[in-house]
């Protein structure tokens, strides 16, 4: 009976055991290079500095769903809720806000833009149109649906998200691409078509399925967007709706040039427990181009630099600092602080970058310019900081390839367990070898072969021997 | 005749070298079935250890003893002893102890040459993995051939009868498997139960 009650409890003892230990949610981190469900946490990136509720004035957002920072650092809300656009100093405080352009008020703004000089595009959805108004609220014009003979008589417009090129040309969202219209109001033609991508299945499908088949199966359509900004050279970048590739650069030519992977994690939906695909809500781009986009199912931040790799990510959901409960848009000023806009919670989180990520963020964009000496320096400044850090090594590897130096290059890469990078290295560096010993390698290798060939022989008659044995005691 | 001229036999003249195994009926020698296993595992065991860094499919940190032993050790028999199943009722010709010393031999090409192509690694990186992951086949291929040759000659088949023998072993594994499978997914319903039971009872005596 004691035996029993022992054996009972020591396997009692070992499943309790078994249960997993909770990941401390609010670390930065991330992802695992060779297993990208695992998240490595990293030190504190950005930090909340300032949470914008009371906008001062007895003054509230209500349901605002876009948030933009001009280049003197103040900040437009799209204050859909209250339909109008609000305006707040850089620190927070209420300035004023536009309720119309004057003749008309706006309805459920979605959308706001602010150009060089001060002139306000508000994204009139309720409208369908996009305002054009000076930085006092005057009336410019106004941008309706472009008439042409190239757009049929179903199409749309319900402005969402606007932006201007610095060409002059106004961009919004329609579905799958993005509309360009001129100052004339009139349409300049789509740019950036997503395309669908070949399967081989449905191809086969397609081939062979007859009308009334094809009516039944579900319609492929590529992706739409949801957000996009335009960079001072006039790349747009844009986030979309789909499952990989999600991040978009979009050059003159319509083609997207950036690293095509997916971005994200997995999220679980907190309500069915399922887990699926990321969804991107907004796109923030700096000068150096470091990209940072939202996540709105698992409220995170991810940062990427222009080659696809993840910096960091940060936040999540909740209605505490540095979580969000539905956050909508994203923006980014000057200093590099990014504001995040919770619609639920009706706030702005200021986050404000560490010492870490500024030192993450120079040593990339020092790399990207080529200046490979302060790119050492800076990435061994954060390896102080975090020795983990897979980045840093790896960028360290990039430069050491770039001089040349292909052990040490090695050396990095197997700290980080990078085959890819190791394997480059290592290429080259047996390359080296071969072409600074090439006698010696071809006298090894001749060596190699004789040893072979004369040991296959002797082993065959050897063999022949035993086989000749075999036989002669089979016959005795 | 001792297991090293037998290896060399298995090699050059495999058929001969089964058929010789049928002759020592009746005190068919064990040895050769425990060496060879323990020699095929130890290989795979250094092979991880050696491999090089680009083209190693698993880490030494992350690599298990035990389920390295289970993945040599475990298929060998099952296939081995599937293989006996089918031939016992198609007029076979081999006892169970000769087929498993007939098809440990069978793994010697893997033991002979899986430490030079684990050596050869080093040579090449991670833009030859498919070539090293086509060398890696070819060597399993000679074990499979090395196999058939076994089932062949021990069994006095011909070629398409041994081809069917084969083909019944594969069927063989297959149900062997999903009745494992079944056997551990009941048994751990039933653990399960009890300890639920068990926890139950407890909360209950303190209340």
């Amino acid at each position: 009976m004691k035996r029993i009650m022992h054996t009972v409890l020591f396997v009692l003892v070992l499943a309790s055991m078994l249960c997993p230990s909770a990941f401390a949610e609010n670390h930065d981190y991330v992802l695992d290079t060779t297993d990208s469900t695992k998240r490595v946490p990293i030190p504190k990136t950005y930090e909340v500095s300032q949470v914008i509720y009371n906008l001062g004035n007895n003054e509230f957002l209500n349901q605002a769903e876009d948030i933009f920072i001009d280049k003197n650092d103040y900040i437009y809300v799209a204050d859909t809720g209250a339909n109008r656009i609000v305006m707040l100093e850089p620190s927070g405080v209420f300035y004023r806000d536009f309720k119309g352009d004057g003749q008309i008020n706006f309805s459920a703004p979605t959308g706001v833009y602010v150009d060089d000089d001060g002139d306000i595009f508000v994204a009139d959805t309720g409208n369908s149109r996009v305002c054009h108004m000076t930085s006092e609220g005057v009336f410019v014009e106004e941008f309706i649906r472009p008439v042409s003979e190239l757009l049929d008589d179903t199409f749309t417009f319900t402005p969402n998200k606007v932006f201007v090129s610095p060409t002059g040309l106004l961009y919004v969202i329609k579905g799958q691409n993005f509309l360009s219209i001129d100052a004339n109001n009139d349409f300049q033609g789509y740019v950036g078509q997503t395309e669908v991508g070949f399967d081989l299945r449905r191809w086969l499908v397609r081939m062979f399925a007859t009308a009334e088949q094809k009516a039944k199966t579900a319609k492929v359509l590529p992706e739409s967007y949801s957000n996009f900004v335009v960079d001072s050279s006039g790349m747009i970048y844009a986030t979309t709706l789909g499952t990989s590739s999600q991040i978009r650069k979009i050059n003159s030519v319509g083609n997207n040039i950036f690293p095509t992977k997916v971005y994200g994690e997995p999220v679980a939906d907190t309500s069915t427990g399922l887990t699926g695909a990321p969804l991107f809500v907004d796109i923030a781009v700096d000068e150096n181009g470091i990209v940072s986009v939202l996540e709105q199912k698992g409220g995170k931040v991810y940062q990427y630099n222009q080659e696809g790799e993840l910096l960091t990510a940060f936040g999540g959901k909740g209605t505490w600092k540095g979580v969000f409960d539905l956050p909508v848009s994203l923006a980014q000023n000057s200093e590099g602080k990014l504001y995040v806009l919770d619609r639920t919670l009706n706030n702005i989180q200021v986050f404000s970058p560490t010492m870490f990520v500024q030192l993450i963020k120079q040593a990339v964009t020092d790399y990207s310019n080529g200046k490979y000496d302060e790119t050492l320096d800076t990435w061994n400044q954060v390896l102080k900081i975090d020795a983990n850090y897979t980045l840093a090594h790896q960028g360290i590897g990039k430069v050491y390839i770039k001089e040349m130096q292909w052990e040490d290059a090695m050396q990095e890469y197997r700290l980080v367990e990078d085959r890819s990078g190791y394997s480059n290295a290592y290429g080259e560096h047996t390359h080296d070898i071969f072409r600074d010993n090439f006698t010696v390698v071809v006298i090894i290798l001749v060596l190699l072969i004789t040893a072979i060939i004369l040991l296959y022989t002797r082993l065959k008659k050897l063999a022949d021997k035993i086989l000749e044995g075999e036989i002669k005691n089979e016959h005795v | 005749m001792n297991m090293f001229k037998r290896s060399l036999l298995v090699i050059f003249h495999p058929s001969e070298a089964f058929i010789a195994i049928k002759k020592e009926r009746g005190h068919t020698n064990m040895r050769p079935l425990f060496v060879m296993l323990f020699l095929a595992v130890a290989v795979r065991v250094v092979s991880i250890f050696i491999e090089h860094f680009p083209l190693a499919q698993i880490l030494p940190r992350d690599a298990n003893i035990w389920l390295e032993i289970v993945r040599i050790v475990l298929p060998t028999l099952l296939v081995i002893a599937s293989c006996y199943l089918v031939t016992t009722i198609m007029d076979g010709g081999a006892t169970i102890r000769e087929m498993l010393v007939a098809g440990s031999y069978c793994l010697l090409p893997y033991i002979i040459l899986c430490l030079p192509l684990t050596l050869f690694s080093h040579l090449i990186d991670a833009n030859s993995v498919g070539f090293y992951g086509t060398l890696h086949t070819i060597v399993w291929i000679w074990v499979g051939l090395l196999f058939f040759t076994s089932v062949r000659d021990m069994n006095e088949y011909d070629f398409g009868e041994t081809v069917l023998i084969l083909v019944l072993t594969a069927l063989t594994v297959a149900i062997i498997v999903a009745l494992a499978l079944m056997f551990f997914a009941l048994t751990s319903q039933i653990f399960d139960f009890g300890t639920t039971l068990l926890l139950e009872i407890r909360l209950l005596l303190l209340g």
